[in-house]
């Protein structure tokens, strides 16, 4: 899995949390204009709270699951959610369509439909 | 299963739409022509997408854009949609004017498309923005996990 980092290989932990950090705090840097824009002393939106909603969405895309937070920035997370959201329609429109084709093709397709009520 | 669980929700409300699709289709030997299999594959779409919104309810954002999405897909509606489009830009101009970030900034630019494909994302702050893609993926692989089954199911017969 290649690190997205602009350092060289030879890099220290500390250093991949705090660039990782780092694009945690643009990202608040980012959010907390446009809050501060739109609420009036509304409630200020932590590194934390970014760096934990990252991670949750972290752990949801499938091929970032296993690598380490630290070596994956939030730039990238978000990347990959789109690309996965992107793929995921695309499933969904591709089975609508099967199904469309089976629905029409079989004769018994209510028989299909109660017998999915009763097996689930 | 878990009976108030959203997988059952979705299920019980898919599986009634599709019974109700299936009473439209006619009663006709001949296999059915392109047309027809693209309306009902639309209509197929819409109602997973629209079960989905519906067991969500108005807890979350993004379900309630896509339920006013779907109510005013209609013609007569079109005043109604064109209204929200402008109320969503002028709010996210606001909000980009307000901010002074340029699109050099690797975090914005992903934002935006992430903002695109999660519905009603345009007018939400990033927390909540993350809060409600994580939310939107999880019914979205739900929906999938649904979908596969009944198509498993009727391929079977």
């Amino acid at each position: 899995m290649q690190i997205v980092s602009p350092f060289s290989c030879s890099i220290t932990t500390t250093q991949l949390f705090s660039y990782f950090a780092f694009s945690a705090y643009q990202l608040r840097k980012m959010s907390s204009r446009r809050s501060r824009s739109r609420q009036s002393g509304g409630s200020r939106i932590t590194d934390d709270q970014i760096y934990d909603l990252v991670s949750k969405l972290q752990q949801l895309l499938p091929e970032l699951r296993n690598s380490h937070s630290d070596k994956v920035s939030a730039a990238k997370v978000l990347q990959e959610t789109c690309n996965y959201i992107r793929s995921l329609h695309r499933e969904v429109d591709d089975l609508s369509e099967r199904l469309s084709e089976l629905l029409a093709t079989t004769d018994s397709a209510q028989a299909a439909i109660i017998r999915s009520l009763l097996l689930r | 299963m878990n009976p108030s669980s959203l997988k059952s929700r979705f299920t019980t409300r898919f599986l009634r739409a599709l019974t109700k699709i299936n009473a439209h289709k006619p009663i006709s030997s001949s296999s059915p022509g392109p047309g027809e299999i693209f309306q009902r594959y639309r209509r197929i779409k819409v109602a997973a997408d629209k079960s989905m919104a519906y067991s969500v309810r108005s807890r979350r954002t993004w379900s309630r854009a896509t339920l006013w999405r779907l109510r005013t897909r209609s013609p007569r509606s079109r005043l109604a949609t064109h209204a929200r489009r402008s109320w969503v830009k002028t709010r996210s101009t606001r909000a980009a004017s307000h901010g002074k970030e340029k699109k050099e900034d690797g975090g914005t630019v992903e934002a935006e498309e992430l903002r695109e494909l999660v519905p009603g994302g345009e007018a939400m702050d990033l927390c909540n923005l993350l809060d409600e893609t994580a939310h939107y993926i999880k019914c979205l692989t739900t929906q999938l996990d649904i979908l596969d089954r009944q198509e498993c199911t009727s391929r079977e017969l």
